[in-house]
């Protein structure tokens, strides 16, 4: 934790970048505006929709005001997997270690393959025909869906990202100088970290850009905001986000796995790369040590091979890795030059390892990986049982009997983005409420009942809010309930001045022998159970 | 009468010594003090089932027994079938649940196991609402289900058969204060609560609250105030 900024090291990478590649993937022939959806949130989206106003982040719904001929279609990720395997191949024929970030992104050390195919130029110009060629192969013709692949060389990955975003708007490849990366960073906003928060803070501390944040002291950045501060700070002078300390990965932490009988399904071969990866990070977790590249090497039983390299940017956990090996073989499988028979070996191999200094979590509680975990169940349930049946309470306001709090559809509310910010004080104070105890059951719709008094005759309330005589007993579907307590008559007049809106009510607290308690409103002539204090 | 008290002082540093690393009671999501003692475990152990019996006051109940938990982070759904009664949901902000990390789920009886599942696999605390007839078969892997996950399944009503029940709560008696003939309103409600169970939870357990109390809470009646009560004027007298 000591080095100085001088101590990091930039690699020359070369970058290759697909924006929006699940638009890529899903290579529908519509012609309608795509945004590809997933958690309710907009992942990507086709030029068409972007010129709408669609942007990745932005809530399903939003999205659907912007662009309403949009066609909306959830993330598949093992298809953009098995469609980007195309281009990985493609561009391992000028360099063998191909580093894939996720499906869309790859990255190679671009030092050697530069000198063979005559500099960086030549190369970046080499590597983006081959990948625009493999894409338009994919899509059959028809490019013009989204921004053209970027290609981006430079001193650092951060850089070269970049640099690659920029090719991709551009249309030519764009290599930075040797050297000259901390320079092409220097301008660039604080949000490009690709961290929203840390992002956020320095925001409001009056630090926008890279060029602000590399002036400053490590060491203050250090002692504010931990490791990640330090991380940041290498990015932002043009050194590798890679981890200083990578160390030495010992040899005997790869794992390997023998399927017998072979599998031919992915599925099986996840369930085991499940397993397997749960074991290579107990194994991590003795020596303190967090994954950042895994190999993933997959044989079969006529013997072809295939080895990928994922990274990540932060350390992989044994999901992501069994995630990685699904999309992996997904796309293997599914190649033309698809293995002739089943897997029979699985191995996993990690390639970078670094010190696990754990994450820092929110310090005033915040979003956790529990709310995530809920909110993704909750999506998938509405998705599968209908959008009105999953609800999500808000803070609204009124004089009915549970007015103070809505329920609204799932995706109408931010849920993990609202769990950040203080609750909201709902307005008030709403003369004229029940006070607390609130009913702990409310009836959507509410019931009609009869209400009687001593003589059998229906109670009612005059036009002054006085009761005709007590209550004696309520029947509801025929069950009669004799009243033991009964509270009111409290009288309610809303919205006089709007005929439609209008409404004039008196309510009744009624509590019966067996010790059911109920609210209970006149209007229009007759009595409503509208909730129980159950 | 030295020598006594330094034995005991001597046993309890055994006693701690040891003591396992993780008790049970680690593997509890907290409940409110007022409704400790229903619980062996001194809050709900995850991974249990309990299931409240129906009457006034059950919906209540749960919303109380998940109140603490809730408000230290634990999600919270609640499952019931379409066109039944929706929780009040200011009656559940009062018990002090947090709204924020609350989801309210209707499911008809056919897809009602698998959203249930669902659920469990996902949220620590649901709350199912009259379940519709579920098959046995159905149960029995939600409740392994719910045992893996660590999440704690409250049943209000309906048939729990298949279920392993861990503590099952009943309301014994149920009064309102505050109302009478014609004056007053509904301020609080004082509920006897009996939990019985199985293994160490047998025995019939006996709890009286104020649910809802004036503020729309719980409160402990009576018994919770009276010892540290003593106990000061006890310190008096000795001092």
């Amino acid at each position: 934790m000591n080095e100085g900024p001088g101590a990091g090291v930039a690699e020359r990478v070369l970058v290759v970048d697909c924006p929006d590649w699940p638009v890529v993937a899903a290579r529908t022939h519509i012609d309608a505006p795509l945004v590809v959806v997933q958690a309710n949130r907009v992942v990507a989206a086709c030029c068409r929709a972007r010129g709408d106003g669609v942007a990745t982040g932005l809530r399903r719904r939003e999205a659907q005001a912007r662009c309403p001929s949009a066609v909306l279609l959830d993330r598949d990720e093992s298809a953009e997997a098995r469609a980007f395997e195309a281009v990985a191949v493609a561009v391992e024929q000028f360099c063998p270690r191909v580093e894939l970030t996720r499906p869309g992104q790859l990255a190679f050390v671009a030092r050697g393959p530069s000198r063979y195919f005559g500099g960086d130029d030549a190369l970046a110009a080499k590597v983006r025909s081959a990948v625009m060629a493999t894409i338009g192969q994919h899509l059959g013709g028809d490019h013009a869906a989204t921004d053209p692949p970027g290609v981006g060389l430079a001193d650092g990955a951060l850089a070269a990202r970049l640099a690659a975003r920029r090719s991709s708007r551009q249309g030519a490849p764009q290599v930075v100088a040797p050297g000259a990366s901390a320079r092409f960073l220097a301008r660039c906003p604080i949000e490009v970290l690709d961290r929203p928060e840390l992002a956020g803070l320095l925001r409001r501390l009056g630090i926008a850009t890279l060029g602000a944040l590399a002036a400053m002291s490590r060491n203050d950045l250090v002692a504010r905001f931990g490791p990640e501060g330090a991380s940041a700070h290498v990015l932002a002078n043009g050194y590798d986000d890679r981890p200083l300390d990578a160390r030495a990965v010992p040899p005997e932490l790869a794992v390997a796995i023998e399927l017998d009988p072979p599998a031919s399904r992915i599925d099986q071969v996840a369930f085991a790369a499940k397993m397997l990866a749960d074991g290579l990070h107990q194994e991590l977790a003795v020596r303190g040590l967090a994954c950042t590249q895994v190999a993933i090497e997959a044989e079969t039983e006529s013997g072809e091979r295939r080895c990928r390299l994922w990274r990540h940017q932060g350390a992989l956990s044994a999901a992501a890795v069994a995630e990685r090996v699904r999309w992996q073989l997904d796309g293997w499988l599914h190649a033309p030059s698809a293995p002739t028979s089943g897997i029979c070996r699985l191995r996993l191999i990690p390639d970078e390892v670094t010190a696990d200094r754990g994450r820092q979590l929110g310090f005033w509680g915040g979003q956790t990986d529990s709310d995530d975990r809920a909110l993704r169940a909750l999506v998938r349930l509405a998705a599968h049982l209908g959008r009105d049946a999953v609800l999500v309470p808000i803070s609204a306001g009124g004089r009915g009997i549970d007015d103070r709090h809505g329920l609204v559809p799932l995706d109408s509310v931010d849920v993990l983005g609202r769990l950040d910010t203080s609750p909201t004080v709902p307005p008030g104070p709403w003369p004229g409420q029940l006070p607390a105890p609130s009913p702990a059951i409310v009836y959507p719709r509410a019931i009609e009942v009869a209400v009687l008094d001593a003589n059998g005759l229906p109670v009612t309330v005059s036009g002054r809010g006085e009761l005709s005589a007590a209550p004696q007993q309520w029947v509801v579907d025929g069950r009669s309930r004799a009243v033991a307590a009964w509270a009111g008559p409290w009288c309610v007049e809303e919205r006089w001045w709007d005929v439609r809106r209008s409404r004039r009510h008196a309510r009744l607290q009624l509590v019966a022998g067996d010790g059911v308690a109920a609210v209970v409103t006149r209007e229009s002539g007759s009595w409503w159970w509208e909730a129980t204090y159950d | 009468m030295r020598a006594a008290v330094r034995d005991l002082d001597a046993l309890r540093q055994v006693a701690g010594a040891v003591r396992p690393v993780a008790l049970a009671a680690d593997r509890c999501l907290p409940v409110l003090p007022a409704l400790e003692p229903l619980l062996v475990a001194g809050g709900l152990r995850r991974g249990a089932v309990v299931a409240i019996e129906r009457s006034p006051g059950a919906m209540a109940l749960s919303y109380g027994l998940c109140s603490a938990a809730s408000g230290s982070g634990s999600w919270l759904a609640t499952i019931s079938v379409p066109g039944h009664a929706a929780p009040g949901l200011s009656a559940a902000a009062e018990l002090g649940l947090e709204l924020r990390r609350m989801a309210v789920v209707t499911a008809p009886a056919p897809s009602w196991a698998s959203a249930l599942a669902t659920l469990v696999d996902a949220i620590e605390l649901v709350v199912m609402v009259e379940p519709p007839e579920l098959r046995p078969a159905d149960l029995r892997r939600i409740d392994a289900r719910v045992r893996e996950r660590g999440a704690v399944l409250v049943a209000v009503g309906g048939c729990t058969t298949g279920l392993s029940v861990e503590v099952r709560l009943s309301v014994a008696s149920a009064r309102w204060t505050g109302i009478g003939q014609g004056h007053g309103r509904l301020v609080s409600r004082s509920l006897t609560v009996e939990a019985t169970g199985r293994g160490a939870a047998a025995r019939t357990r006996r709890c009286v609250v104020e649910l809802p109390d004036a503020a729309g809470g719980v409160s402990a009646i009576g018994r919770a105030a009276a010892p540290e009560v003593a106990e000061a004027s006890m310190q008096r007298a000795a001092g």
